[in-house]
């Protein structure tokens, strides 16, 4: 993975990153994916992805209403708020 | 059944003392704080301790015990948290600046049920950050030493839910393992460790590192304390839609000291490439242990075989998940938040500046693997090579009852000695791995030292939903062991 391709996939990830730590990333990233090239000595083209552990399936619970109870704890731990909302910087000019 | 040895205090003696009274909970939770107070310097297992809170709660069940109202499996129970597990009201910070003060609103499902049973929350214990690593230096606040040789690792990323209980500070801890890191501290630390079948525990109020792999469990000086509290913390919880429809098993009751009759399945080739002398050695003699009480060791070459790819497959399938779990940390509704002029800017100079070098890297990663032009190559790659790990054990557990093993393929490293090399540390998960792409129950119980004085594993790992079995299985080695309720040194000097 060469620079360009940290930054790139850094500005994906939301996250910045200096000049020094970017050269060094790209060289951990380039061993890590090097060393994962391991995985094509199986042949994998008939198998289906496994994105879950075996035998499981998502449940949906009903959809009732019920109350949270939990708005002020969340709030409180709100860096920057006025009165109940979340501020954030201006995002329409 | 043998008698655990010095300074070991079940938690079930613990309990039974303090329900007829013999000792009250303020008493147990006093000498607990008192112990942590004595070695916390020397270990850092503890991001917090809650010392007041601890205090009270002792005093509520002293007065339920004294009205003659108290029950529950963990009365009076000094138990130490991971700090990705919600305890409302005390901090959680996942070890990482991005959520330092954070105030979880509410308590994790485990949790809720230790309390429900009586037991006692000491404190928050340190791990890698949101769980990335193997030796919890990843912690952005301080590394946990190994209670056995404090110029070593604990192992991770339950570093200091493993420590604790190896220090003899507390009886029983609650870990989380998403490639093995609750079974390879355990192993690290001389202390037992278990990951239940994926969805036997909620994952409500666990902070989200790996979806798929995520799971809570305990970590004890012994296997009856562990099933109790897996026991107890296992069954339903309608807040997680992955957590199992099926009530609770008593591990306890169905814990047999026979391996009658009993299949054992072992890897060879690979484990006697990479595993360490000392860990093969100890191993082998475990596995005639084994023998001895009536189990037959049968080869399985298949999981060998793929073995040799589960690294890669594991951190791509974990970072993927992790990259967009992650994602919530954007410095608004919780953490610290570094200023910026707009919105973009603002989420950039946060995460760069608040999450750790680890951390990136795995975000980069997963990012990387689920990008555009990548996904296929990476990712569906390694969701593929998954399936053949599941399939290769539903394969294996036709012709054997368990698979057993090395829990790590090296004793506790010295600090320092592998963090500036991701590669060589990620295979330290080797043989935790499979078992966690695969969400089987898997077990890491003591099986010796190496003849420097530091503690080895014996991973056991069973079908899906055998957590009872598997319980039962470390139990039948435990008692022939000869390691029952041992601890570190450290825990038997005199206060």
């Amino acid at each position: 993975m060469d620079r360009n391709t940290v930054d790139w996939v850094a500005r994906l990830a939301r996250l910045k990153i200096d000049e020094r730590t970017g050269a060094r990333l790209a060289a951990q990233l380039s061993a890590i994916l090097e060393y994962f090239r391991s995985l094509e000595q199986f042949d994998t083209a008939t198998i289906e992805p496994a994105a879950h552990p075996a035998g499981l399936s998502g449940r949906a619970r009903p959809d009732e209403e019920a109350p949270s109870g939990a708005a002020a704890a969340v709030l409180a731990n709100v860096p920057r708020r006025r009165d109940d909302f979340i501020q954030v910087p201006r995002i329409i000019e | 059944m043998t008698s655990p040895a010095g300074a070991f205090r079940s938690a079930v003696s613990i309990r039974d003392d303090v329900l007829s009274g013999r000792r009250s909970a303020c008493q147990v939770i006093e000498e607990t704080l008192a112990r942590v107070e004595r070695l916390e310097p020397r270990v850092d297992a503890f991001l917090a301790v809650d010392r007041a809170g601890a205090l009270a709660r002792a005093a509520e069940i002293d007065a339920e015990v004294a009205a003659g109202r108290a029950h529950g499996r963990l009365l009076g129970v000094p138990l130490a948290v991971k700090d990705n597990i919600c305890v409302r009201g005390l901090p959680t910070t996942c070890a990482s600046r991005i959520l330092a003060g954070y105030l979880p609103p509410f308590t994790a499902h485990a949790v809720e049920r230790v309390l429900a049973e009586g037991g006692i929350v000491i404190g928050k214990t340190n791990c890698d950050e949101f769980g990335m690593g193997s030796s919890t230096e990843n912690s952005a606040y301080k590394p946990t030493r190994n209670p056995y040789d404090t110029a070593r690792v604990p192992g991770g990323s339950s570093g200091g839910s493993a420590a604790a209980v190896a220090a003899g500070m507390v009886p029983l801890s609650l870990g989380s393992d998403t490639g093995g890191s609750i079974r390879q501290p355990a192993s690290l630390c001389g202390v037992v460790g278990f990951k239940p079948t994926y969805g036997a525990v909620s994952r409500f109020g666990l902070v989200a590192f790996a979806s798929s792999l995520d799971q809570i469990g305990p970590i004890g000086a012994s296997l009856l304390d562990v099933a109790t509290l897996a026991s107890v913390i296992s069954g339903p919880d309608a807040r997680d839609s992955t957590s199992l429809p099926r009530e609770a098993p008593d591990c306890v009751a169905s814990l047999s000291p026979g391996l009658e009759g009993v299949r054992i399945g072992v890897h060879r080739d690979y484990f006697e490439e990479i595993a360490d002398a000392a860990v093969r050695a100890l191993i082998e003699r475990a596995l005639e242990t084994l023998r001895e009480a009536g189990a037959r060791i049968v080869r399985i070459d298949r999981v060998d075989l793929l073995s040799r790819c589960a690294v890669p497959a594991y951190y791509l399938v974990a970072n993927s998940e992790a990259s967009s779990n992650l994602a919530r940390f954007d410095g608004f509704r919780y953490g610290p938040s570094a200023p910026a002029a707009d919105l973009l800017g603002a989420y950039t100079a946060t995460r760069g500046r608040l999450f750790g070098d680890e951390v990136k890297r795995r975000i980069l990663l997963g990012t990387f693997a689920l990008s555009s032009g990548y996904h296929d190559a990476y990712y569906l790659k390694a969701l593929r090579v998954r399936r053949l790990f599941i399939d290769a054990f539903r394969e294996a557990f036709r012709a054997v009852d368990f698979i057993a093993g090395a829990t790590s393929p090296i004793p506790a490293f010295a600090l320092g000695e592998k963090i500036e090399d991701p590669v060589t540390m990620y295979q330290c998960d080797v043989f935790t791995i499979p078992a966690s792409l695969a969400g089987l129950p898997a077990l890491s119980v003591p099986c010796g030292r190496t003849p420097e004085g530091l503690p080895v594993g014996l991973q056991i790992i069973g079908p899906p939903l055998a957590d009872t079995r598997v319980l039962s299985c470390a139990f039948a080695f435990e008692q022939r062991s000869g390691l029952l309720g041992a601890l570190a040194p450290m825990a038997e000097e005199p206060a």
